[in-house]
């Protein structure tokens, strides 16, 4: 196969960049001819490296990610998301307010909530923003999580667990109008 | 009561919870709580809903805005 060869070539590649390129290039242009035509100024083929490539490019932009990170942004901001919301006895202080909304697509389908899913998401903790992204939007399954990003799997569930509990707060605030 | 979890210990557990990766001893004391306290339940509806949302995101794909700035760039380079 034609991706064979382009792996083979380029020897320096890690056998998971490997992978994913060949998932992503199952036809049309191969790397090489894309490269001469985004040399010529060809906007169409560098339309296509983006599509094709964006995925690898945001894993390697998270390769840095370390579970020494991780259990660092775990660590610091322990119950931080969850600060007086609990009389000590457990029970709630400061209880939620009711969602008018019920099912996730009215959440998305308005588009002020949509945007405020979003910049809950960026605002983020980096390695939260990680977790979150290949879990819930990605679908990722969390081992592959764990390995992409080099977490344990308790760490891995602790900061989706915290990105989760931040986001649904950013989106309370957003509803009740802060 | 030990057994019975207060509504923090709900909400610690609402994202495990949600994902169905607790045992099934967890997930009963989960219920029993749920099926008497009104503002935890609206809670996990909520982080439910959250996830839920998430899930039908488009694509982290490029994303309009940056694959705009993007070509841009492509233009001017």
């Amino acid at each position: 196969m034609k991706d064979g060869g382009m792996k083979a070539r380029r020897g320096t590649l890690s056998h998971d960049e490997a992978s994913v390129r060949t998932m992503s290039t199952q036809s049309a242009p191969s790397d090489p001819d894309l490269l001469a035509r985004l040399r010529a100024g060809d906007e169409a083929a560098f339309e296509m490296v983006l599509a094709r490539h964006h995925h690898s490019l945001v894993r390697l932009a998270t390769l840095f990610v370390s579970d020494a990170g991780a259990a660092e942004e775990v660590a610091q901001e322990d119950a931080a998301a969850t600060d007086g919301w609990f009389a000590s006895s457990g029970s709630w202080a400061r209880p939620p307010g009711q969602w008018a909304a019920a099912t996730p697509e009215e959440l998305v389908l308005r588009a002020e909530t949509h945007a405020a899913l979003e910049s809950a998401i960026a605002a983020l903790p980096a390695v939260q923003r990680a977790v979150i992204t290949m879990r819930d939007v990605e679908g990722f399954p969390a081992e592959d999580v764990c390995n992409v990003l080099e977490l344990s799997e308790t760490n891995q569930r602790v900061l989706l667990h915290r990105a989760r509990t931040r986001i649904r707060a950013a989106l309370s605030e957003h509803m009740s109008g802060r | 009561m030990k057994w019975m979890l207060t509504c923090e210990q709900v909400v610690s557990k609402t994202s495990a919870f949600v994902d169905r990766d607790m045992s099934w001893t967890e997930r009963l004391r989960m219920r029993v709580h749920l099926a008497m306290c009104r503002v935890c339940r609206e809670y996990v509806r909520q982080v439910a809903l959250v996830v839920g949302a998430l899930r039908i995101l488009p694509p982290q794909l490029p994303g309009e805005a940056r694959r705009k700035r993007l070509m841009r760039l492509f233009r001017t380079a």
